[in-house]
Protein backbone atom coordinates (compact mmCIF):
# COMPACT_ATOMS: atom_id res chain seq x y z
CA UNK A 1 0.00 0.00 0.00
CA UNK A 2 2.73 2.45 0.81
CA UNK A 3 4.36 2.08 -2.33
CA UNK A 4 1.44 2.52 -4.47
CA UNK A 5 0.73 6.03 -2.82
CA UNK A 6 4.17 6.80 -3.27
CA UNK A 7 4.22 5.85 -6.83
CA UNK A 8 0.95 7.75 -7.63
CA UNK A 9 2.75 10.50 -6.02
CA UNK A 10 5.34 10.52 -8.54
CA UNK A 11 2.81 10.35 -11.25
CA UNK A 12 0.42 13.60 -10.05
CA UNK A 13 4.09 15.58 -9.38
CA UNK A 14 5.23 15.09 -12.75
CA UNK A 15 1.83 15.86 -14.25
CA UNK A 16 2.27 19.18 -11.90
CA UNK A 17 5.18 19.64 -13.11
CA UNK A 18 3.54 19.62 -16.73
CA UNK A 19 0.68 21.69 -16.18
CA UNK A 20 3.57 24.38 -14.38
CA UNK A 21 5.25 25.14 -17.96
CA UNK A 22 8.00 22.34 -17.79
CA UNK A 23 7.81 19.78 -21.11
CA UNK A 24 7.09 16.50 -20.12
CA UNK A 25 7.45 13.88 -22.96
CA UNK A 26 6.06 10.25 -23.10
CA UNK A 27 7.62 7.63 -25.81
CA UNK A 28 6.45 4.25 -25.51
CA UNK A 29 9.24 1.27 -25.86
CA UNK A 30 9.27 -0.07 -29.29
CA UNK A 31 10.28 -3.54 -28.18
CA UNK A 32 7.91 -6.49 -27.94
CA UNK A 33 9.26 -9.85 -26.18
CA UNK A 34 10.39 -11.41 -29.29
CA UNK A 35 11.65 -8.51 -31.37
CA UNK A 36 15.06 -7.68 -32.25
CA UNK A 37 15.08 -5.43 -34.49
CA UNK A 38 14.76 -1.31 -33.68
CA UNK A 39 15.00 1.57 -35.04
CA UNK A 40 18.23 3.55 -33.04
CA UNK A 41 21.66 3.82 -34.60
CA UNK A 42 23.45 2.57 -31.39
CA UNK A 43 24.65 -0.58 -30.41
CA UNK A 44 23.35 -2.15 -27.65
CA UNK A 45 24.02 -5.96 -26.10
CA UNK A 46 24.15 -7.71 -22.34
CA UNK A 47 27.76 -7.49 -21.36
CA UNK A 48 28.67 -6.13 -24.39
CA UNK A 49 30.13 -2.20 -23.84
CA UNK A 50 32.05 -2.29 -21.27
CA UNK A 51 34.55 0.47 -22.32
CA UNK A 52 35.99 2.67 -20.48
CA UNK A 53 34.92 6.94 -21.61
CA UNK A 54 37.50 8.86 -20.88
CA UNK A 55 36.82 12.42 -20.17
CA UNK A 56 38.28 14.03 -23.85
CA UNK A 57 35.49 11.45 -25.01
CA UNK A 58 32.59 12.41 -23.22
CA UNK A 59 30.16 14.61 -24.66
CA UNK A 60 27.61 15.10 -21.51
CA UNK A 61 28.12 13.77 -18.23
CA UNK A 62 24.85 12.79 -16.50
CA UNK A 63 24.90 13.89 -12.75
CA UNK A 64 27.69 13.84 -11.15
CA UNK A 65 29.77 15.83 -8.54
CA UNK A 66 27.99 19.14 -8.73
CA UNK A 67 25.03 18.34 -9.73
CA UNK A 68 21.89 17.08 -8.12
CA UNK A 69 20.88 13.69 -9.15
CA UNK A 70 19.31 10.17 -7.99
CA UNK A 71 18.71 6.97 -9.32
CA UNK A 72 16.29 4.30 -7.74
CA UNK A 73 15.13 0.81 -9.12
CA UNK A 74 11.88 -0.05 -7.34
CA UNK A 75 11.13 -3.83 -8.05
CA UNK A 76 6.97 -4.49 -7.61
CA UNK A 77 4.75 -7.37 -7.00
CA UNK A 78 1.51 -5.21 -8.24
CA UNK A 79 2.01 -4.73 -11.93
CA UNK A 80 -1.10 -2.63 -11.74
CA UNK A 81 1.29 0.27 -10.19
CA UNK A 82 3.60 0.47 -13.62
CA UNK A 83 2.69 1.08 -17.48
CA UNK A 84 4.55 -1.34 -19.15
CA UNK A 85 6.95 0.08 -21.69
CA UNK A 86 6.58 4.12 -20.58
CA UNK A 87 8.98 6.03 -20.91
CA UNK A 88 8.82 9.59 -19.19
CA UNK A 89 11.22 12.60 -19.67
CA UNK A 90 10.38 15.54 -17.57
CA UNK A 91 13.11 18.09 -18.97
CA UNK A 92 14.75 18.38 -22.03
CA UNK A 93 15.97 15.95 -24.87
CA UNK A 94 19.33 15.41 -25.49
CA UNK A 95 19.43 17.42 -28.70
CA UNK A 96 18.26 20.42 -26.58
CA UNK A 97 21.32 20.43 -23.92
CA UNK A 98 24.33 22.13 -25.21
CA UNK A 99 26.14 22.38 -21.17
CA UNK A 100 28.14 19.49 -20.67
CA UNK A 101 26.69 18.12 -18.00
CA UNK A 102 23.24 18.12 -16.64
CA UNK A 103 21.02 17.62 -12.85
CA UNK A 104 19.62 14.03 -13.45
CA UNK A 105 17.33 11.46 -12.23
CA UNK A 106 16.47 8.17 -13.09
CA UNK A 107 13.48 5.87 -11.85
CA UNK A 108 13.31 2.18 -13.36
CA UNK A 109 9.55 0.32 -12.03
CA UNK A 110 10.02 -3.61 -12.24
CA UNK A 111 7.11 -5.62 -12.27
CA UNK A 112 8.42 -8.49 -11.23
CA UNK A 113 7.23 -12.47 -10.95
CA UNK A 114 8.31 -14.54 -7.65
CA UNK A 115 12.05 -13.93 -7.57
CA UNK A 116 14.54 -14.53 -5.13
CA UNK A 117 16.13 -12.16 -3.19
CA UNK A 118 19.61 -12.65 -4.53
CA UNK A 119 17.75 -11.67 -8.27
CA UNK A 120 15.66 -8.53 -6.38
CA UNK A 121 19.34 -7.39 -5.51
CA UNK A 122 20.58 -8.09 -9.02
CA UNK A 123 17.62 -6.30 -10.41
CA UNK A 124 19.15 -3.06 -8.58
CA UNK A 125 22.70 -3.19 -10.36
CA UNK A 126 22.80 -0.55 -12.94
CA UNK A 127 25.68 -2.15 -14.46
CA UNK A 128 22.87 -3.73 -16.56
CA UNK A 129 22.42 -0.44 -18.32
CA UNK A 130 26.02 0.28 -18.29
CA UNK A 131 27.72 -2.63 -19.74
CA UNK A 132 24.79 -3.14 -22.17
CA UNK A 133 25.11 0.55 -24.48
CA UNK A 134 28.10 1.64 -26.69
CA UNK A 135 29.48 5.27 -25.51
CA UNK A 136 27.05 4.74 -22.13
CA UNK A 137 29.45 4.25 -18.74
CA UNK A 138 27.51 4.41 -15.38
CA UNK A 139 29.63 5.29 -12.38
CA UNK A 140 28.30 3.75 -8.86
CA UNK A 141 27.66 6.21 -6.27
CA UNK A 142 24.79 4.62 -3.58
CA UNK A 143 21.74 6.67 -4.84
CA UNK A 144 22.86 8.75 -6.72
CA UNK A 145 23.51 9.48 -10.48
CA UNK A 146 26.79 9.83 -12.65
CA UNK A 147 27.12 8.61 -15.95
CA UNK A 148 29.38 9.40 -19.48
CA UNK A 149 27.63 9.58 -22.89
CA UNK A 150 30.24 9.55 -25.27
CA UNK A 151 30.69 12.04 -28.27
CA UNK A 152 30.17 9.78 -30.99
CA UNK A 153 27.13 7.82 -29.34
CA UNK A 154 25.85 11.87 -29.47
CA UNK A 155 26.68 11.78 -32.95
CA UNK A 156 24.53 8.87 -33.38
CA UNK A 157 21.43 10.48 -32.08
CA UNK A 158 21.52 9.40 -28.79
CA UNK A 159 18.67 10.23 -26.86
CA UNK A 160 16.23 10.14 -23.44
CA UNK A 161 13.91 8.18 -25.79
CA UNK A 162 16.80 5.56 -26.99
CA UNK A 163 18.32 5.61 -23.45
CA UNK A 164 14.64 4.28 -22.20
CA UNK A 165 13.99 1.81 -24.86
CA UNK A 166 17.43 0.46 -23.95
CA UNK A 167 16.86 0.22 -20.59
CA UNK A 168 13.50 -1.98 -21.09
CA UNK A 169 15.10 -4.14 -23.63
CA UNK A 170 18.10 -5.07 -21.58
CA UNK A 171 16.31 -5.88 -18.60
CA UNK A 172 13.76 -7.77 -20.01
CA UNK A 173 16.99 -9.85 -22.14
CA UNK A 174 18.66 -10.15 -18.53
CA UNK A 175 15.49 -11.14 -16.61
CA UNK A 176 13.69 -13.09 -19.44
CA UNK A 177 10.44 -14.20 -17.37
CA UNK A 178 11.58 -13.20 -14.10
CA UNK A 179 10.05 -10.16 -14.81
CA UNK A 180 7.10 -8.98 -16.36
CA UNK A 181 6.87 -5.08 -17.13
CA UNK A 182 9.24 -2.07 -16.76
CA UNK A 183 8.28 1.64 -16.64
CA UNK A 184 11.29 3.90 -16.88
CA UNK A 185 11.11 7.86 -15.33
CA UNK A 186 13.55 10.78 -16.25
CA UNK A 187 14.34 13.89 -14.85
CA UNK A 188 16.57 16.23 -15.87
CA UNK A 189 17.62 19.93 -15.96
CA UNK A 190 15.71 21.54 -12.82
CA UNK A 191 17.26 21.13 -9.46
CA UNK A 192 13.89 21.49 -7.10
CA UNK A 193 12.15 19.37 -9.38
CA UNK A 194 14.97 16.15 -8.66
CA UNK A 195 15.26 17.20 -5.19
CA UNK A 196 11.05 16.60 -4.73
CA UNK A 197 11.50 13.69 -6.14
CA UNK A 198 14.28 12.57 -3.76
CA UNK A 199 11.89 13.37 -0.56
CA UNK A 200 8.95 11.49 -2.60
CA UNK A 201 11.22 8.53 -2.91
CA UNK A 202 12.60 8.30 0.47
CA UNK A 203 9.32 7.42 1.28
CA UNK A 204 10.19 4.07 -0.71
CA UNK A 205 13.01 3.58 0.52
CA UNK A 206 11.97 4.16 4.13
CA UNK A 207 11.48 0.55 4.83
CA UNK A 208 15.00 -0.73 3.28
CA UNK A 209 16.51 2.21 5.75
CA UNK A 210 14.65 0.60 9.11
CA UNK A 211 16.37 -2.57 7.84
CA UNK A 212 19.44 -1.11 7.67
CA UNK A 213 19.57 1.61 11.34
CA UNK A 214 19.89 -1.45 13.35
CA UNK A 215 22.85 -3.10 11.28
CA UNK A 216 24.66 0.31 11.43
CA UNK A 217 24.27 0.89 14.83
CA UNK A 218 25.84 -2.28 15.64
CA UNK A 219 28.30 -2.05 13.33
CA UNK A 220 29.18 1.81 14.56
CA UNK A 221 30.60 0.36 17.88
CA UNK A 222 32.33 -1.91 16.41
CA UNK A 223 34.95 -0.50 14.16
CA UNK A 224 38.50 -1.35 15.23
CA UNK A 225 41.22 1.17 17.14
CA UNK A 226 43.90 0.98 16.41
CA UNK A 227 45.14 2.15 19.67
CA UNK A 228 45.45 1.42 23.00
CA UNK A 229 44.26 3.95 24.96
CA UNK A 230 40.97 4.48 25.82
CA UNK A 231 38.71 7.16 23.98
CA UNK A 232 37.75 9.10 26.76
CA UNK A 233 41.54 9.76 26.70
CA UNK A 234 41.99 9.22 23.12
CA UNK A 235 43.16 12.96 21.46
CA UNK A 236 41.79 12.06 18.32
CA UNK A 237 38.22 11.62 19.82
CA UNK A 238 36.49 14.47 18.28
CA UNK A 239 37.78 13.88 14.53
CA UNK A 240 37.10 9.74 15.09
CA UNK A 241 33.19 10.96 16.19
CA UNK A 242 33.23 12.79 13.03
CA UNK A 243 34.29 10.44 10.57
CA UNK A 244 32.07 8.00 11.95
CA UNK A 245 28.81 10.11 11.49
CA UNK A 246 30.22 10.69 8.36
CA UNK A 247 29.98 7.09 7.55
CA UNK A 248 27.16 6.71 8.65
CA UNK A 249 25.39 9.81 6.97
CA UNK A 250 26.44 7.78 3.87
CA UNK A 251 25.25 4.20 4.74
CA UNK A 252 21.76 6.56 5.37
CA UNK A 253 21.85 7.94 1.75
CA UNK B 1 35.66 -15.44 -20.04
CA UNK B 2 32.85 -16.06 -17.41
CA UNK B 3 33.94 -15.29 -14.20
CA UNK B 4 32.22 -17.05 -11.83
CA UNK B 5 31.89 -14.05 -9.06
CA UNK B 6 32.17 -10.09 -10.17
CA UNK B 7 33.91 -8.36 -8.90
CA UNK B 8 36.26 -10.54 -8.18
CA UNK B 9 38.88 -9.09 -6.23
CA UNK B 10 42.86 -10.67 -6.49
CA UNK B 11 45.30 -9.91 -4.45
CA UNK B 12 49.18 -9.83 -5.35
CA UNK B 13 51.73 -10.42 -2.15
CA UNK B 14 55.26 -10.63 -1.41
CA UNK B 15 58.14 -10.34 0.13
CA UNK B 16 60.24 -7.32 -1.03
CA UNK B 17 62.09 -7.14 -4.41
CA UNK B 18 60.66 -10.48 -5.14
CA UNK B 19 58.72 -8.52 -8.53
CA UNK B 20 55.43 -8.49 -7.61
CA UNK B 21 54.32 -4.96 -8.94
CA UNK B 22 56.14 -6.44 -12.10
CA UNK B 23 53.63 -9.29 -12.28
CA UNK B 24 50.81 -7.58 -11.18
CA UNK B 25 51.55 -5.24 -14.26
CA UNK B 26 51.61 -8.46 -16.36
CA UNK B 27 48.59 -10.20 -15.12
CA UNK B 28 46.64 -6.74 -16.03
CA UNK B 29 48.28 -6.40 -19.61
CA UNK B 30 47.35 -10.34 -20.23
CA UNK B 31 43.66 -9.78 -18.75
CA UNK B 32 43.20 -6.42 -20.98
CA UNK B 33 44.85 -8.07 -24.42
CA UNK B 34 42.71 -11.19 -23.80
CA UNK B 35 39.40 -10.52 -22.31
CA UNK B 36 36.49 -7.53 -22.33
CA UNK B 37 36.80 -7.29 -18.60
CA UNK B 38 36.63 -4.19 -16.63
CA UNK B 39 39.62 -4.15 -14.71
CA UNK B 40 40.55 -1.46 -12.03
CA UNK B 41 44.15 -1.75 -10.39
CA UNK B 42 44.83 -0.96 -6.88
CA UNK B 43 48.39 -0.07 -6.21
CA UNK B 44 48.01 -0.25 -2.61
CA UNK B 45 52.16 0.02 -1.72
CA UNK B 46 52.29 2.97 0.40
CA UNK B 47 55.87 2.79 0.71
CA UNK B 48 56.74 2.52 -3.35
CA UNK B 49 53.74 3.38 -5.72
CA UNK B 50 55.78 1.71 -8.67
CA UNK B 51 52.42 -0.10 -10.07
CA UNK B 52 50.95 3.53 -11.30
CA UNK B 53 54.64 3.96 -13.01
CA UNK B 54 54.96 0.83 -14.87
CA UNK B 55 51.51 1.04 -16.35
CA UNK B 56 51.77 4.64 -16.88
CA UNK B 57 49.08 5.98 -15.22
CA UNK B 58 49.93 8.11 -12.53
CA UNK B 59 46.78 9.38 -10.53
CA UNK B 60 47.29 12.77 -9.39
CA UNK B 61 45.47 12.54 -6.13
CA UNK B 62 46.03 9.22 -3.64
CA UNK B 63 43.54 7.86 -1.18
CA UNK B 64 45.44 8.92 1.43
CA UNK B 65 45.13 12.66 0.67
CA UNK B 66 41.38 12.29 -0.01
CA UNK B 67 41.95 10.72 3.74
CA UNK B 68 44.22 13.99 5.14
CA UNK B 69 40.85 15.72 3.26
CA UNK B 70 38.24 14.11 4.74
CA UNK B 71 39.37 14.76 8.34
CA UNK B 72 40.79 18.10 7.81
CA UNK B 73 36.60 18.92 7.09
CA UNK B 74 35.33 17.36 9.93
CA UNK B 75 37.45 19.14 12.23
CA UNK B 76 37.57 22.40 10.59
CA UNK B 77 33.85 21.90 9.62
CA UNK B 78 34.46 23.30 6.03
CA UNK B 79 32.01 21.19 4.86
CA UNK B 80 28.68 19.76 6.95
CA UNK B 81 28.87 16.32 7.62
CA UNK B 82 25.89 15.32 5.22
CA UNK B 83 27.73 16.99 2.21
CA UNK B 84 30.78 15.28 2.66
CA UNK B 85 28.67 11.89 2.93
CA UNK B 86 27.12 12.74 -0.01
CA UNK B 87 30.24 14.00 -1.88
CA UNK B 88 33.02 11.03 -0.68
CA UNK B 89 32.03 8.37 -3.42
CA UNK B 90 32.51 11.39 -5.98
CA UNK B 91 35.95 12.06 -4.85
CA UNK B 92 37.61 9.01 -4.70
CA UNK B 93 35.75 8.49 -7.72
CA UNK B 94 37.69 11.34 -9.31
CA UNK B 95 40.75 10.25 -7.94
CA UNK B 96 41.13 7.01 -10.32
CA UNK B 97 43.19 7.49 -13.33
CA UNK B 98 42.14 5.58 -16.66
CA UNK B 99 42.82 4.52 -19.69
CA UNK B 100 41.23 2.69 -22.33
CA UNK B 101 42.47 -0.91 -20.67
CA UNK B 102 42.07 -0.12 -17.40
CA UNK B 103 41.60 1.82 -14.41
CA UNK B 104 43.95 2.45 -11.38
CA UNK B 105 43.72 4.45 -8.35
CA UNK B 106 46.67 5.06 -5.64
CA UNK B 107 46.41 4.24 -1.87
CA UNK B 108 49.67 6.30 -1.16
CA UNK B 109 51.67 7.49 2.26
CA UNK B 110 50.04 8.33 4.79
CA UNK B 111 50.06 11.98 5.83
CA UNK B 112 50.93 12.08 9.48
CA UNK B 113 49.37 10.72 12.48
CA UNK B 114 45.92 11.03 13.58
CA UNK B 115 42.84 8.87 13.72
CA UNK B 116 42.48 6.17 11.08
CA UNK B 117 40.26 3.35 11.73
CA UNK B 118 36.83 5.30 10.94
CA UNK B 119 38.13 6.89 7.90
CA UNK B 120 39.71 3.63 6.97
CA UNK B 121 36.31 1.55 7.35
CA UNK B 122 34.55 4.81 5.54
CA UNK B 123 37.03 4.30 2.62
CA UNK B 124 36.75 0.69 2.76
CA UNK B 125 33.33 0.77 2.11
CA UNK B 126 33.70 3.59 -0.56
CA UNK B 127 36.34 1.32 -2.54
CA UNK B 128 33.66 -1.90 -1.86
CA UNK B 129 30.74 0.01 -4.19
CA UNK B 130 33.21 1.46 -6.98
CA UNK B 131 35.26 -1.97 -7.13
CA UNK B 132 31.13 -3.27 -7.40
CA UNK B 133 31.66 -1.23 -11.63
CA UNK B 134 34.45 -3.59 -12.41
CA UNK B 135 34.82 -6.86 -13.29
CA UNK B 136 38.41 -7.66 -11.71
CA UNK B 137 39.96 -6.00 -9.00
CA UNK B 138 43.62 -6.16 -9.04
CA UNK B 139 45.50 -5.55 -5.63
CA UNK B 140 49.43 -4.51 -5.71
CA UNK B 141 50.04 -5.36 -1.95
CA UNK B 142 52.66 -4.42 0.65
CA UNK B 143 54.27 -7.74 2.40
CA UNK B 144 51.22 -7.39 5.09
CA UNK B 145 47.71 -7.46 4.24
CA UNK B 146 46.26 -5.85 7.51
CA UNK B 147 46.80 -2.62 5.59
CA UNK B 148 44.12 -3.84 2.57
CA UNK B 149 41.83 -5.43 5.42
CA UNK B 150 41.92 -2.46 6.93
CA UNK B 151 41.86 -0.22 4.47
CA UNK B 152 40.96 -1.05 1.15
CA UNK B 153 38.99 -3.85 0.90
CA UNK B 154 37.48 -6.60 3.31
CA UNK B 155 37.18 -9.80 1.45
CA UNK B 156 40.03 -10.90 -0.98
CA UNK B 157 39.13 -13.97 -3.39
CA UNK B 158 42.15 -14.89 -4.67
CA UNK B 159 45.62 -14.47 -2.80
CA UNK B 160 48.61 -14.52 -5.01
CA UNK B 161 51.77 -14.93 -3.21
CA UNK B 162 55.01 -14.26 -4.98
CA UNK B 163 58.13 -15.66 -4.34
CA UNK B 164 61.54 -15.59 -6.03
CA UNK B 165 64.11 -19.21 -5.88
CA UNK B 166 65.34 -17.64 -2.08
CA UNK B 167 64.03 -19.59 0.62
CA UNK B 168 63.64 -16.20 2.34
CA UNK B 169 60.73 -15.05 -0.16
CA UNK B 170 58.99 -18.81 0.73
CA UNK B 171 59.20 -18.23 4.62
CA UNK B 172 57.31 -14.46 3.80
CA UNK B 173 55.21 -16.41 1.70
CA UNK B 174 54.32 -18.59 4.45
CA UNK B 175 53.52 -15.81 7.32
CA UNK B 176 51.18 -14.16 4.51
CA UNK B 177 49.39 -17.10 3.88
CA UNK B 178 48.93 -17.24 8.42
CA UNK B 179 47.87 -13.65 7.66
CA UNK B 180 45.56 -13.91 5.05
CA UNK B 181 44.18 -16.73 7.45
CA UNK B 182 43.38 -14.51 9.65
CA UNK B 183 42.20 -11.25 8.33
CA UNK B 184 40.47 -11.57 4.83
CA UNK B 185 38.14 -14.56 3.49
CA UNK B 186 39.77 -15.42 0.24
CA UNK B 187 38.84 -18.50 -1.38
CA UNK B 188 41.86 -19.56 -3.00
CA UNK B 189 45.79 -18.77 -2.24
CA UNK B 190 47.96 -19.85 -5.41
CA UNK B 191 51.87 -19.42 -5.58
CA UNK B 192 54.01 -17.54 -8.22
CA UNK B 193 57.38 -18.66 -8.47
CA UNK B 194 59.36 -15.79 -10.11
CA UNK B 195 62.85 -15.80 -11.93
CA UNK B 196 63.14 -19.52 -12.16
CA UNK B 197 66.58 -20.47 -13.31
CA UNK B 198 67.17 -24.38 -13.52
CA UNK B 199 65.67 -26.46 -11.13
CA UNK B 200 64.79 -25.70 -7.38
CA UNK B 201 63.23 -29.48 -5.66
CA UNK B 202 63.96 -27.59 -2.49
CA UNK B 203 62.12 -24.44 -2.96
CA UNK B 204 59.05 -26.98 -4.38
CA UNK B 205 59.61 -29.02 -1.08
CA UNK B 206 59.31 -26.10 0.88
CA UNK B 207 56.30 -24.97 -0.32
CA UNK B 208 54.80 -28.64 -0.62
CA UNK B 209 55.41 -28.56 3.15
CA UNK B 210 53.48 -25.72 3.70
CA UNK B 211 50.74 -26.46 1.88
CA UNK B 212 50.58 -24.03 -0.62
CA UNK B 213 49.96 -24.64 -4.24
CA UNK B 214 51.97 -23.26 -7.16
CA UNK B 215 50.54 -22.23 -9.60
CA UNK B 216 53.08 -21.43 -11.81
CA UNK B 217 56.98 -20.66 -12.41
CA UNK B 218 57.98 -17.88 -14.42
CA UNK B 219 61.61 -18.12 -16.29
CA UNK B 220 64.31 -15.73 -15.75
CA UNK B 221 63.35 -13.00 -18.19
CA UNK B 222 66.59 -11.23 -19.89
CA UNK B 223 64.11 -9.23 -22.09
CA UNK B 224 62.05 -7.92 -19.16
CA UNK B 225 65.39 -7.66 -16.83
CA UNK B 226 66.45 -5.28 -19.39
CA UNK B 227 63.37 -3.45 -19.87
CA UNK B 228 63.03 -2.89 -16.03
CA UNK B 229 66.79 -1.84 -15.61
CA UNK B 230 65.90 0.84 -18.44
CA UNK B 231 62.95 2.69 -16.47
CA UNK B 232 60.70 1.34 -18.75
CA UNK B 233 57.17 0.75 -17.92
CA UNK B 234 56.76 -2.50 -17.92
CA UNK B 235 53.16 -2.49 -19.62
CA UNK B 236 54.97 -1.67 -22.71
CA UNK B 237 57.06 -4.61 -23.20
CA UNK B 238 56.30 -6.93 -25.90
CA UNK B 239 54.77 -10.34 -25.98
CA UNK B 240 57.67 -11.70 -26.63
CA UNK B 241 58.84 -11.26 -23.16
CA UNK B 242 58.87 -15.14 -21.48
CA UNK B 243 57.64 -13.77 -18.53
CA UNK B 244 54.35 -12.07 -20.05
CA UNK B 245 53.91 -15.32 -22.11
CA UNK B 246 53.84 -17.70 -19.16
CA UNK B 247 51.25 -15.72 -18.01
CA UNK B 248 49.49 -15.45 -20.92
CA UNK B 249 49.03 -19.07 -21.24
CA UNK B 250 47.91 -19.56 -17.65
CA UNK B 251 45.34 -16.54 -17.19
CA UNK B 252 41.91 -18.26 -16.97
CA UNK B 253 43.90 -20.61 -13.81
CA UNK B 254 44.67 -17.26 -12.35
CA UNK B 255 41.36 -16.00 -12.61
CA UNK B 256 39.65 -19.19 -11.44
CA UNK B 257 37.51 -19.28 -8.62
Amino acid sequence: MENKTNIEKIRDFLEQEQNSGKPLFIYRSQFNQNDSSYNFKIEMGLSQYKGIILEEETGLELGGINRKSFSIIIPLKNTNLLDHGKISLLGREIVEISEPNIDFGLIVLIGINDIAEKSKEELKHLNIISNGIDGFSIRTIPRRFWCRISKSALQKGFSFEFLGNAIIHLYKRKFKELINSIEVIFINSYPSSIEQVVTLTSGILFKEKEKWKKKIEEWRKRIDCDYDWGCEICPYQEECYNVKQVLVSREEI
Amino acid sequence: MELKKTPLIVAIAGKGGVGKTIITTLIAKAISTSYKLKLLLIDADPTHPHLSKMVKLVPEKSLEKIRADLIENTISKKEDLQSIAEDIDFKVYNAIKESKEFSLFSIGQPEGPGCFCPSNALLRKVIESISSDFDVVLIDCEAGLEQINRMVIKSVDILLIVTDISLRSVETAKSISESAKKFTNYKRIGIIINRVRGEIPGILDKLKEYELSVLMLIPEDDLLTKFDLEGKPIIDISEASVSFQKIKQNIDSILEL
